[in-house]
């Protein structure tokens, strides 16, 4: 009984035509995924000199075996390790161990950048996803291709309810400081607030923040429609035929809280395209893997 | 098929659960990696309060922590902030973190005998006047296990 109602929660691919098709995009995709993911651990282990930070080393939960190794020395362990095996795994998608062995990999690689006093986000996606993709089914399955679109069909899920949970509780804290006579992002300032403050802590500003912050109106509509959309996107995972333009919309939400901001979450933005716009779910307007759909729609 | 969704559906609720459990609610040292932090830019700050931590060198008025290790080549020292703003808080709040705390900024940071100061900044938002400037507590570094 319990268990008909979770399966509710989850959409049904097989409402969906050209599963098999689909499903090929799909693995094309995850492929595509373990080579980003290898690029990205890879970049984000050597963006900092981690010898100026060394004495501040802490390693966290996963890296506890590595609490006598030098930083120096445990970053190029990470990054040969996170380079081979997510290459591996973009080779082999369809063995779940090297799948693992690569969601251990970005855990670690996860837990360096953020054992040193802050723990920041730009890796937590990749490794969301890729503790999904562990799920994947093996191609013996006889329901490999409803699966496996179910199994990319919850990664969107997680990725889009992290969107959600902040947008909900940007309003949940706004009726919170409002109701104690605070400024709050229903005041007009409210927004600038949060850009100035960030601004001061940075000690940089966005390319546009300065324009914004002589603007606050402009900030205050924009920030609202990002709220807007923060909230309502976890509709978007049960509607595929919208998955391109979510994330689309969600791209160009990162590139606008970079110009302002100066928050560089660059590193999702590959995801969200493989994850949404390339979405096996959504549209069939072209594939990876059907040629004639793709010479249908360029009209040869 | 019902079977495995429902697998799936309890595979999402768990990490969405937990991000919603280990990942707003708990801030700074009980944060649990790699749960997401969804309140960020949440909270409308009412004023701007910063703590800062002055190196002196001489007579001077010191140099702040965040320009030396900039000037070392570090793209953004967020880590250094929050380590100087942990470090900061513990000692107003008098919690025992601080010793703990304070042995790391100096390990990272600081060469033995070195003298520093805690400053809390306190600025009006939106213009960002300075309205206040406190000095928390001056600080010799020790000779920590390097």
């Amino acid at each position: 009984m319990i268990a008909d109602y979770l399966a509710r929660i989850v959409f049904d691919v097989r409402q969906l035509a050209q599963r098999a098709e689909r499903s090929r995009d799909a693995w094309i995709l995850i492929r595509v995924f373990y080579i980003f993911a290898g690029y990205v651990a890879a970049e984000r282990i050597t963006a900092e000199p981690w010898h100026v930070h060394a004495g501040a080393f802490e390693p966290l939960w996963p890296l506890l075996w590595a609490q006598t190794i030098a930083p120096e020395t445990l970053m190029w362990i990470l990054l040969a390790a996170a380079v081979a095996v997510c290459t591996a795994a973009a080779a082999a998608p369809h063995n779940r161990m090297l799948r693992i062995v690569a969601l251990v990999s970005l855990l670690s690689v996860g837990a360096f950048i953020n054992s040193f006093g802050k723990i920041g986000h730009n890796l937590h996606y990749w490794i969301y996803v890729a503790a999904i993709f562990v799920f994947l089914p093996s191609r013996t399955n006889k329901d490999a291709d409803t699966l496996t679109l179910t199994t990319f069909w919850c990664a969107q899920f997680v990725i889009l309810s992290t969107y959600a949970l902040a947008g909900l509780w940007k309003v949940v804290r706004a009726l919170m400081q409002s109701s104690e006579g605070l400024i709050s992002i229903f005041n007009v300032s409210g927004p600038v607030h949060i850009l100035v403050n960030r601004t001061l802590k940075n000690g940089e500003v966005g390319v546009i923040g300065e324009w914004f912050t002589a603007h606050p109106e402009i900030l205050w509509g924009a920030f609202w429609i990002v709220v807007l959309v923060q909230c309502t996107v976890l509709v978007v995972a049960y509607l595929p035929r919208l998955h391109r333009i979510a994330g689309i919309v969600l791209i160009a939400f990162h590139v606008g809280i970079y110009l302002a901001m100066d928050i560089s979450f660059i590193h999702v933005i590959p995801l969200l395209g493989l994850l949404f716009v390339c979405s096996p779910l959504g549209e069939r307007a072209w594939s990876f893997s059907d040629r004639s759909l793709n010479r249908s729609e360029t009209g040869h | 098929m019902p079977d495995a969704r429902a697998r799936y559906a309890l595979l999402i609720a768990g990490i969405v659960a937990g991000n919603i459990v280990l990942g707003g609610f708990v801030k700074g040292e009980g944060q649990l990696f790699p749960f997401f932090s969804w309140s960020l830019l949440s909270h409308v700050p009412q004023s701007s309060v910063h703590i800062r931590l002055l190196v002196h060198t001489g007579d001077s008025a010191g140099e702040d922590l965040q320009s030396i290790v900039e000037a070392q080549g570090a793209e953004f020292p967020i880590d250094t902030y929050n380590l100087v703003k942990d470090m900061g808080e513990a000692y107003l709040q008098r919690r025992s973190d601080f010793p703990e705390l304070r042995t790391r900024v100096e390990r990272a940071y600081l060469q033995p005998g070195v003298t520093y100061s805690l400053v809390r900044e306190e600025r009006v938002l939106p213009s960002g006047a300075l309205i206040h400037s406190q000095t928390i507590d001056t600080f010799v570094a020790t000779d920590h296990d390097r």
